[in-house]
Parts: C-alpha cells; sequence; structure tokens
C-alpha cells in the first residue's frame, strides 16, 4: 500500500482530529444548517469558462454558499464548518486524434475524469482515484454523450477532467449515519460536473444538440416533530447539511431546447410524496419534473456563460 | 513546411507568415527575433510575451476559501493556478514504532550534553529530527488535473509530479519553515501520589510548567503530534509551476490553524477544541520567496563546439565569456512557451534575515552558461521581486549552505562571498573538460563543513561518470583559508562556474578522461596542481 510516487505520511497512519464537543450529545443541535430557501429557490451558480489557457476549453464552477456557512465564513465560531459549497474546476482537451495503438472509431471517443481534491470532502480522499469518483466519471460520460454530436470527429478523442476543489456534505456532520442514509452529496457534485463540462465543451468549439444542464430534486422529511406518517416533501437543488433526513434524490442532465433527459440517476423510496391538491403525479414523476426544473435552472446560467464566452473570443479575433 | 517550399517562387511574397504560425513552426527563431530586434529598429528587446527579460507575471493570491482544510490558498501566476489545501491530522506516539527507544536515547544524549550552546543545539537537531524523520510534512503535487495537454489524468504522477513533490519537500525541510514545536501536543501527567495530593492541589492554581515546581512534578511527555497534508492542486499550467506551488503552499501554511489539543486520560486519546478563539496559527519561520528562471541561448550548440584547453591563455577566456554573453537572455519566470525552448534553468529561493538577503536554496541545472557574475544578479532580482517593500538589498549575500540530500544532513555555513567569486573565475577553465553527452542535473551546492576522509555527497562518481562527467579525483585535503587547522575537505567534481563543485580528483581517471579527449595531460595535471596550491594558500597567491 506504500506508494512510491508520492510522498507519504507517516508509516503508522494517522487519524484525523477528534473534536471533545462530538462526545457529548445533541451539541450543536442549535447552530444546525437551516435552509433559508424556498423549496423551489435554486442556489446561486458562478460559472466562467476559457480561465485555463493551456486547455482547449475549461469551466469553473461555484454554488453559492448556504447561508450558514456564509455565517460561519463571516463570524467564525467553530472550526467545523457548518456545510460546503461545490467548487470544481472542468478542463476539455481535444478533439485530438486518438492514439496510434486504439482501435478505429468512426465517433468521437469520448473520457471523463473525475477527482476530487485530497482536502475536497470532510475525510481526507486519497490519491488514487476510488469507485465513487469512477461512478461519477461513468454519469458524466453517459450525460454528455448524449449531448455531442460524435459522427463530426471520427478517430478523435475528448478528454474531459473535473477536478473537485470542495464538494458537498452527504448530511450535517453532528448527525450519525442512519438508514436513509446515502451518498446524497455525490448527486450535487455530479449536477454540477455536467454543467461545468457542458459549457467547456462550449469553450472548446464542440458541436453539441444543445447545452446539457444538470438538476437536483429531492423528497426530504424534515420535520422530527411531525408524525412519521408525515410525506416528504419535494425540494429542488438540496443541499443534504441543511436537511435531517433525505428519503430519495434525483439527478437528471437535460437539454431543454429538446426536452430531452441524457442522464437519469435516482436513488431512494419515492413512492409517497406530499403534492398540491389535485396533482396526481406519483412520487417519481414529481421528483423527475423537479430535477429538470432544477436542471432549466442551471441552464439558464450556462446559457448565459457561454454567451460571455463567445463574446470573448468574438472580441479577441 | 512542404506547402510553403513549393509556393515559394511563384510568389516570394505570399510566404509571409502571421506571427502565431512563425511562433508554431520556429519556435527558437521567434523568440530569438523578439530578444534581439535589429539594431535600426531602435525597439527594446523583449519577450514574446511582452514582458522585459527580468520581469515576474502579475500574482495574486487568495487565501482560506477552502472549507474543509485548516488552511487553503490560491495562487495564480499569470495563466498558472496552483490550489494549495492544508489538512492536519492527528500522529499518535503510539503508533510511532521506535518512539520509546528514540525518546530515551535522546534524554541521555540530553543528561550528557550541559553547556547551553550544545543544548540549543540538540534542540536543532531533535527539531529537524521530529518533522523529518517522523514525516510530519506531507506535500504532493498532483498535475493529473488536466492542467495541460500531456498529463493523462488517470495515470500515476509523472516524473515532473514526483520532482515538483520533492523538492517541496526539501525545501521545507532545509528552510525549516514550520517550527517543530507547534505540530507538538505536550502532556502533563499529574502527580497523584497519595503525600502528594495536597502539592498538587495547590499546583493546579499555577501554570504548570512554572520554573519553581519542575523538579518535583513529572516531566511533561510529547502524546502526539500534528502531522500536516499538504496538498497541491496544479488547476493551470502555463510555465514555472515550482513557483506557483511554493507560493501557495507558503500562504497556505501561512494561512494554517490548528485546534488546540490535549490528550484525554479517560478516553486514552486526543481531543481538540472546535473553538475558532482556541486555536493557533502556526509561526514560520522567515519567508522564503521562490523565483525560477531560464537561460535563452541564440545558439545552443556553441558551448558544445567550443574546446576549451585549459593553459590557453587567460585572454582567451575573457573574450568567449565576453561574446557569449551577447548570446544569451536570463528570462524570469518563464511562461511553457519559453520553458520548451531552453535547457539551462535557474532555481532560486531567497530569505530576508535582519535585512540581508538569505539564499535558502540555489539550484542550478541543464547548462554553463550562467556564471556567478550572473547567478549574483539573479540573487538581486529574486530579493527585489519577492519583497518589493523593501528597497535595501544586501550586496554581499551571505552563501548559505543546504544539503539537500536524501539522508537529510543539513549543513550550513557561511563561505567567504569572496573566496567563492575567486574560486569559480579560476576554475572556469577546467571545468569545461566535459564530455560530449546527457547532462546530469545538478544541485547548487559546495563543500560546507570539514568532513575528512568521507565527504558528504550522494553523488558518487561512479553515476557522475554514467551521466558523462568527468570525475575528478585528488587526494589533496584543502584547508580552510580563515581556520588553517581545520581542512575545507576533499574537494569533489567540477562543475560549471557557478558551481565550482569539487571534491574528489582523481588522477588515473582524469588522465584517462583527459587523453579520450585528446587534451595536454601533463599541461593539465600542472595547471590542476598549481590551482589546488593557490586554494590551499586561501587563495592569495
Amino acid at each position: 500500500m506504500n506508494d512510491r510516487r508520492r510522498v507519504n505520511g507517516p508509516p503508522g497512519g494517522t487519524r484525523p482530529p477528534v473534536y471533545a464537543s462530538l462526545l457529548q450529545s445533541g451539541t450543536g443541535a442549535d447552530t444546525r444548517a437551516q435552509r433559508q430557501r424556498q423549496p423551489t429557490d435554486l442556489r446561486k451558480i458562478f460559472l466562467k469558462t476559457g480561465l485555463i489557457p493551456s486547455a482547449s476549453g475549461s469551466s469553473y464552477l461555484e454554488f453559492e454558499p448556504s447561508a450558514s456557512l456564509a455565517a460561519a465564513r463571516s463570524n467564525p465560531k467553530s472550526l467545523i464548518p457548518p456545510s460546503s459549497a461545490l467548487k470544481l474546476a472542468c478542463t476539455v482537451h481535444g478533439p485530438k486524434p486518438l492514439p496510434r495503438s486504439a482501435p478505429f472509431s468512426p465517433n468521437l471517443v469520448l473520457t471523463t475524469h473525475v477527482k476530487y481534491a485530497p482536502f475536497a470532502a470532510r475525510k481526507r480522499k486519497g490519491h488514487v482515484r476510488d469507485s465513487s469518483e469512477r461512478d461519477l466519471g461513468v454519469h458524466l460520460e453517459t450525460a454528455l454523450r448524449g449531448a455531442i454530436i460524435a459522427e463530426r470527429w471520427p478517430k478523435s478523442g475528448l478528454d474531459i477532467t473535473v477536478t473537485i476543489l470542495e464538494a458537498e456534505d452527504d448530511r450535517w456532520w453532528g448527525d450519525v449515519p442512519d438508514s436513509h442514509d446515502a451518498s446524497w452529496g455525490m448527486m450535487n457534485v455530479l449536477a454540477g460536473c455536467i454543467s461545468a463540462a457542458s459549457a467547456a465543451i462550449a469553450d472548446a468549439h464542440i458541436d453539441c444538440l444543445d447545452l446539457v444542464s444538470g438538476g437536483v430534486a429531492a423528497l426530504v422529511s424534515d420535520d422530527s416533530t411531525d408524525s412519521p406518517s408525515a410525506l416528504p416533501k419535494l425540494m429542488l437543488d438540496t443541499d443534504p447539511a441543511e436537511h435531517r433526513s433525505i428519503v430519495s434524490a434525483c439527478v437528471v442532465a437535460y437539454m431543454p431546447a429538446r426536452d430531452e433527459i441524457t442522464e437519469l440517476w435516482l436513488k431512494g423510496d419515492s413512492s409517497k410524496v406530499s403534492t398540491a391538491d389535485g396533482d396526481q403525479r406519483s412520487g417519481h414523476e414529481a421528483l423527475i419534473d423537479g430535477a429538470v426544473d432544477a436542471a432549466r435552472g442551471a441552464h439558464t446560467v450556462l446559457a448565459e456563460a457561454v454567451r460571455e464566452s463567445l463574446q470573448k473570443t468574438l472580441g479577441q479575433s | 513546411m512542404a506547402s510553403t517550399s513549393t509556393a515559394a517562387p511563384a510568389a516570394p511574397n505570399s510566404l509571409s507568415l502571421p506571427p502565431s504560425q512563425f511562433a508554431r513552426l520556429q519556435p527558437h527563431a521567434y523568440l530569438l527575433a523578439h530578444l534581439s530586434p535589429p539594431s535600426s529598429s531602435n525597439q527594446p528587446s523583449i519577450r514574446a510575451n511582452g514582458r522585459a527579460p527580468s520581469q515576474f507575471r502579475v500574482t495574486s493570491a487568495n487565501a482560506g476559501s477552502l472549507t474543509h482544510t485548516n488552511g487553503s490558498a490560491v495562487i495564480r501566476l499569470g495563466d498558472t493556478t496552483a490550489v494549495c489545501g492544508v489538512r492536519a491530522e492527528i500522529l499518535h506516539t503510539d503508533d510511532i514504532a521506535s518512539w520509546s527507544v528514540s525518546q530515551s536515547t535522546n534524554a541521555n544524549k540530553r543528561r550528557r550534553i550541559g553547556e547551553s550552546e550544545k543544548e540549543t543545539e540538540t534542540k536543532d537537531e531533535e527539531d529537524r529530527a521530529h518533522i523529518e524523520d517522523l514525516n510530519l510534512l506531507v506535500p504532493n503535487i498532483s498535475l493529473s488535473t488536466g492542467c495541460a495537454p500531456g498529463f493523462i489524468p488517470s495515470a500515476p504522477p509523472s516524473a515532473l509530479a514526483q520532482s515538483l513533490s520533492h523538492q517541496i519537500l526539501s525545501l521545507l525541510h532545509t528552510s525549516r519553515l514550520v517550527q517543530a514545536e507547534d505540530l507538538r501536543i505536550w502532556y502533563q501527567p499529574p502527580n497523584l501520589g497519595p503525600e502528594e495530593v495536597q502539592q498538587h492541589n495547590d499546583e493546579e492554581q499555577m501554570d504548570l510548567d512554572a520554573g519553581a515546581n519542575e523538579e518535583e512534578t513529572k516531566p511533561a511527555e510529547i502524546k502526539a503530534f500534528w502531522v500536516l497534508y499538504i496538498d497541491v492542486m496544479l488547476i493551470s499550467l502555463a510555465g514555472n509551476p515550482f513557483d506557483a506551488a511554493w507560493a501557495s503552499v507558503l500562504a497556505a501554511l501561512r494561512d494554517t490553524k490548528l485546534p488546540k489539543a490535549w490528550w484525554d486520560v479517560d478516553n486514552e486519546s486526543i481531543l481538540c477544541s472546535d473553538d475558532v478563539k482556541e486555536s493557533q496559527k502556526l509561526s514560520l519561520r522567515g519567508l522564503p520567496i521562490s523565483s525560477s528562471f531560464c537561460v535563452f541561448e541564440a545558439d545552443a550548440a556553441a558551448g558544445w563546439r567550443a574546446v576549451v584547453i585549459p593553459d590557453a591563455e587567460e585572454q582567451k577566456v575573457q573574450d568567449s565569456k565576453h561574446s557569449s554573453q551577447q548570446q544569451k537572455w536570463i528570462l524570469a519566470d518563464p511562461d511553457g512557451y519559453e520553458e520548451g525552448l531552453v535547457q539551462e534553468r535557474v532555481y532560486v529561493v531567497v530569505d530576508k534575515e535582519e535585512g540581508k538577503t538569505v539564499i535558502v536554496k540555489m539550484e542550478k541545472l541543464g547548462g554553463w552558461t550562467v556564471d556567478s557574475e550572473d547567478l549574483r544578479h539573479l540573487v538581486d532580482i529574486s530579493a527585489q521581486s519577492g519583497t518589493p517593500s523593501e528597497s535595501h538589498i544586501d550586496h554581499e549575500p551571505h552563501y548559505y549552505q543546504h544539503h539537500l540530500a536524501n539522508d537529510g544532513t543539513r549543513l550550513k555555513k557561511t563561505f567567504s562571498a569572496d573566496l567563492f567569486e575567486k574560486m569559480t573565475s579560476r576554475y572556469s577553465r577546467a571545468i569545461k573538460t566535459r564530455r560530449r553527452g546527457s547532462q546530469v542535473p545538478a544541485e547548487l551546492y559546495y563543500t560546507p563543513r570539514a568532513h575528512q576522509g568521507e565527504m558528504v555527497s550522494n553523488n558518487n562518481p561512479a553515476s557522475l561518470t554514467r551521466h558523462g562527467w568527468s570525475v575528478l579525483q585528488f587526494p589533496t585535503t584543502l584547508m580552510r583559508p580563515d581556520h588553517p587547522q581545520s581542512p575545507v575537505g576533499c574537494f569533489d567534481w567540477c562543475r560549471s562556474a557557478p558551481t565550482a563543485l569539487i571534491h574528489h580528483i582523481s588522477l588515473g581517471r582524469f588522465l584517462r578522461t583527459a587523453a579520450h579527449r585528446g587534451l595536454p595531460g601533463k599541461a593539465l595535471l600542472v595547471e590542476l596542481c598549481r590551482a589546488f596550491d593557490w586554494l590551499a594558500m586561501g587563495g592569495n597567491g
């Protein structure tokens, strides 16, 4: 397990710091992050293209910090951050000729890599890609494959690399993992990856059917005081740190011009949902519709960023 | 190429290329044309990217923007971007295999050495041992972020990434930037003997470290260390990755806060306080600023063609030196385009100590055109670039010796700059007895402390000859000019002018090499002996 190509730490391994306040139960409950947005409100997105000149196309995406995180930043009290906001950089290299050894391909060969920085998450990540990062890469590839017109570049390859500098949490840091727990943060990361990669591909001037954008919706049962029979509510663009329990979540990659979904990933139990009166949709329909709505919202930001990038290139030449 | 040559005779005027095309087809000529404009045009010599030769790119820094780190920084150096995050984790002394053994030997050592002067020395040594032997600083640089085409994201770290990580690590060690005391977590065991309970209660009122009761209390012991994982992600690479990475490491370490930690007896583990007010910033030693340069030569092969015969007249050497100076440009903070065109690099890391410029690290590799005057000039430039606020630059830099070897022996010695100068100018001729072939990257350091018999070097002669260097061995011990009793050591091998590294000069080896080159071996030998006599006399003869 000794990696000779990197500088390794102490051979016996190290332990992450344990905070004394965590050992007492119920601490931090008053400072618990709460969602301040309406269920259909999305977080603001910062998206800029062309920051990495050595790549054919690049983009940088950042989510607006949640209210609790912004408060903790401006007035730091505890070393434990209440939540985190997604930050990632995406580069596109290509289209470039495939290596000689590769078999003939009539289409553009798309390769995607998603890597967390070691400091991206609450728990330190390794330098080698783990299975969740590979999983994200595959999901991202499916999402983009449907949008790129691949037959325009036979015998060529396109490398898309996403570096996640700060990821989202899977739950609020003080909560113990329970039965509803899953890697919810990954879904937000995927949605961010899709939007950022789409902007970078547009920045590299590669023909696409439409700008594909990612959106997340989730069914959330937040009220611990209510009876357990209370139905979970639909929320768009959820930050898992702000919710007590996420029942199910869905991420879509969506192209508004064709009303087409290129990637759909739904996790959890979506059988029950509290809908408005007269709404006959089932749980998962509502969930997918919600994710599509979130993706539409992200699309407006994406279109603006791509327009900006185009104006910049036109201004240069 | 083919299309332009066929088109040329038909329409000579159409041969003109747009600058961007010219830059791609003839990169060397393109940069040369920028740097040496025709004298009639009256234009200044300027680089293809619009900067003056010694001008650095605009640097911007932003610290503390990443949530899950103890300290973080983003550095933009032109188009090169590095993100550094520092994460602190805890290393229990129970997890260190040899901890109890090394502690008892250290304690013995401390008991034996009484003098105060030696005590500080052992303390330094202990600090060094803790940081270096226990691997408390773990820097890693990742280039697999798609920062530039050519780095495959899924591949293991490239040679460049590995060497950068190692350079950062050795610079962290030799500059002793992080203080070991900041990383220690102490525990003061209470005295709980039945007759001492009263006394213990008294002691609780006062500081446990108070000197008066120190004899009675048990000595405080180290229970754990903080380990700093320093991860640098190069998001965008457009030349000069080392400066960007080092700047980001420095800025992130300055931003790093460590929580207050203590040994909890009940839990048998280290606990931390999450209160920001109780956390402590690292106190760093100095602010070493790194500056990188590259040397662009108009005709890179010129140096290889000329065969320098060591007993040629001094005048000739001066002349050739003069003309060669016209042919090279030292470019500060090279971008990716320039890096592709040069072989010789110089890395200088300087710091300020009481208003004086101190060289923390100097590394020169890949060529021999930069001489000692150039290096001196570069040090001045580096000192200016790092701290523009301080206008006063000491023009007599102290040459600090840092042994960058893997064995971690840190050697420090102020060598008289004057002697250094004399040595280098005198040796510039003998130095060029290098065989043509591959180039060995050599770190710039010269013999710091006298180690008679065994010369501290991991550049062993056998590996050097393999790299195409003439290794000269000579069984002469040189004395230090100011201290006739202490030998400077056996000098090792000669390199290009400013380095003047000599350990051993073996006559047999030398003659063989000389014969191989067809040089007048005897004359060379006489010249060398004269040089050694001169050096042994302190450079005055």
